[in-house]
Formats: C-alpha cells, sequence, structure tokens
C-alpha cells in the first residue's frame, strides 16, 4: 500500500502550507526556500525522496509555477512541491545536485518556459533550434507569427 | 510502301507497321510523347515523416501495388528521384530539410502533399509554434491529397491526377513556381 508522507511533513514542515492535489500530498514552497527545503526532503531519513518523477512548470498569467513530483522507492512515498515565481525574473536553483534526472527537465523548462535554473552545468536549448526567439509555451506568445519569421529569416519561403 | 495501322491503346498518337512487321511508323507530338513516357515511370523518393508514411508504404506494398500505374521504384536518393510524396507534418526544425531535398532532385519534379498536415498545417494550424502550415509556402505542390490520413486508394488516386497533370504539361519547358 502507498504511503502518505502528511504526518512526517507536517513535524518537519510545520510553518509550510499543506494541502492535496489529485490524491497527493502538496506543498508550496517560497521561491527562496525551495533549494533547503529540497535538500531536507532528499536527506532526511524518514523522508528520503530518492527520486524526481517529474518536473513541470505552467504559465498562470500572472505568474509562473513549477511543479516538482517527488517519490521515495524505499519509504513508498509521494509528494508534490509546488513553487510560484515571478515572470519578470523566472530564476530557481538548480536541483541536479539532489536529482540527476532534474537535468533534462530543467533544460526542457527552460526551452519552453525561459526560467533560468541557476547552477545547472549546460543550460541550452532542448527542443527548439538554437536561435529560436522566444518561449512558445508562455501564454502571452504568438506562435504563428514566429513561425513564419522563422521561415523568412532562413529563406525557405517559396516567393522569396 | 503498304502499312497498316495498328491501335495501341494508351499510346499518344499512330502507329503504322509494314507486312513485314520489321519496320514500324510513328506519328505523335514529342510533348505528348515525351509526357507519356515521364508520367508512367514517376520515380518517388521515400520521404515519410508520420503516419501517412504508413499509408504510403501501405501503397507501396503488395495489397495496393502503386507499381501497376508506374511508380516502381521508390529511391532512397533525391538524386535519383523525380516525385517527392511528402506524407506527413513538416515540422520547421523539417523543413530546411525538405527544401534542400526538393533542391537535390533534377529536373523535371513533382511534389505531393499528402494528408492534413502539410496542406494546411492540420491538426496544428493554429498557434503551435513547431509546424509549418502548409508546405506549398516551401515547396511548389503538384497534388494536395486531403485526409487524416488518407487511405492508399486516395493516394493512388492523387498520384493518377498527377499523371493527367503531366500529361498536359510542356515537355521540355520547366514551369517554375509563380512569384
Amino acid at each position: 500500500m502507498q504511503q502518505q508522507p502528511e504526518a512526517i511533513i507536517t513535524q518537519i514542515f510545520p510553518d509550510l502550507p499543506l494541502g492535496r492535489w489529485a490524491q497527493l500530498v502538496a506543498i508550496t514552497v517560497k521561491q527562496d526556500d525551495l533549494y533547503t527545503v529540497c535538500t531536507q526532503l532528499r536527506q532526511h531519513p524518514s523522508l528520503d525522496f530518492d527520486m524526481l518523477v517529474c518536473l513541470t512548470a505552467v504559465d498562470r498569467t500572472t505568474h509562473l509555477e513549477v511543479i516538482y513530483h517527488l517519490r521515495s522507492t524505499s519509504r513508498n512515498h509521494d509528494l508534490i512541491v509546488k513553487t510560484e515565481l515571478n515572470e519578470a525574473q523566472p530564476e530557481l536553483p538548480s536541483m541536479v545536485p539532489l536529482w540527476k534526472s532534474a537535468e533534462l527537465f530543467e533544460m526542457e523548462i527552460y526551452d519552453m518556459f525561459g526560467i533560468v535554473f541557476k547552477g545547472h552545468p549546460d543550460l541550452r536549448r532542448l527542443f527548439m533550434p538554437e536561435d529560436w526567439e522566444g518561449y512558445p509555451l508562455r501564454k502571452s506568445y504568438n506562435a504563428n507569427e514566429v513561425a513564419d519569421n522563422y521561415l523568412k529569416s532562413h529563406q525557405l519561403l517559396i516567393n522569396q | 510502301m503498304d502499312v497498316v495501322q495498328k491501335h495501341f491503346e494508351d499510346f499518344p498518337g499512330e502507329v503504322y507497321q509494314d507486312k513485314s512487321g520489321h519496320s514500324s511508323i510513328i506519328i505523335t507530338q514529342i510533348d505528348r510523347f515525351a509526357n507519356w513516357a515521364r508520367s508512367n515511370s514517376l520515380w518517388p523518393l521515400i520521404f515519410g515523416t508520420s503516419c501517412c508514411a504508413i499509408e504510403m508504404m501501405s501503397a507501396a506494398s503488395a495489397k495496393y501495388d502503386w507499381s501497376r500505374f508506374g511508380f516502381e521504384v521508390a529511391r532512397a536518393s533525391p538524386r535519383q528521384a523525380d516525385l517527392i510524396i511528402v506524407a506527413g507534418t513538416i515540422t520547421l526544425k523539417m523543413a530546411p530539410v525538405l527544401k534542400r531535398l526538393y533542391d537535390q532532385m533534377p529536373d523535371p519534379k513533382y511534389v505531393i502533399a499528402m494528408g492534413a498536415c502539410n496542406i494546411t498545417g492540420g491538426p496544428f494550424m493554429t498557434h503551435s509554434y513547431s509546424v509549418v502550415n502548409g508546405i506549398d509556402k516551401i515547396v511548389p505542390v503538384d497534388v494536395f491529397i486531403p485526409g487524416c490520413p488518407p487511405r492508399p486508394e486516395a493516394l493512388l488516386h492523387g498520384m493518377m491526377k498527377l499523371q493527367e497533370k503531366i500529361k498536359g504539361m510542356k515537355a521540355y519547358v520547366i514551369e517554375k513556381p509563380k512569384k
């Protein structure tokens, strides 16, 4: 049976707001506290989150949200860590020192949302071409116009 | 010389043969003759980028068999092909590749756009940052085959329409795309 880490988390982080999201325990962490909280989640023996299953971002138009899905293979429990950040200065500490799997996830999020992960060993575009303009999954992005500009600037159009 | 007219259903012209059967006379126009030969021996380039390619492979295989209509030899090199069947979504990353392959093909060359994705962008038409909305922006298209994906019968129909189109073209004037 899957365990729920609710009790241990309220004991270790009494200040953090704790909720439920799709039957999983979710905590919301401030941008500045993220790395210290994640280090404790990774290293505390009774939590032992040794696996970063998924790392995604959402554009909520007022702010950007980054979501970490953590799993502990030894304790058999899951946790969602959410953090909100300002669209004007999207910076987060990189989680590569804690979980190696964060490397590609962070590259993808940088590619699609333009969030800079400080301390990432090789932060560059993963899917889009190197000379691509802007970040496609931002809500304010005009995709068709940028795509047309890309064709034009690479001289691919038939009537050029 | 006494000659007898022979009847060949598909041949675009008149054929006469003498009684011995050794020498023949053909009366035709060079355009009609060249286009007849050309349209019955189109060499498609193997170029599939998504699910339309599965239907294209099916059309090439024994069940539908496009070699019945003169599309016998599918080529893996653009330098040996004169028809490109664009089967599948063309992304912005793939667009330079398609353009280069088209430029490498020797004239006369023809393009078939197969499926919704490369006619208009299809399901990726609006708000897509990665898909070319219609390959006719990049290469001149001769025949569009709608469908998602089109069945092999539709592909064969489109290819036969291309043959009809070729038969109406000027054989030794390369018709460049309109600017």
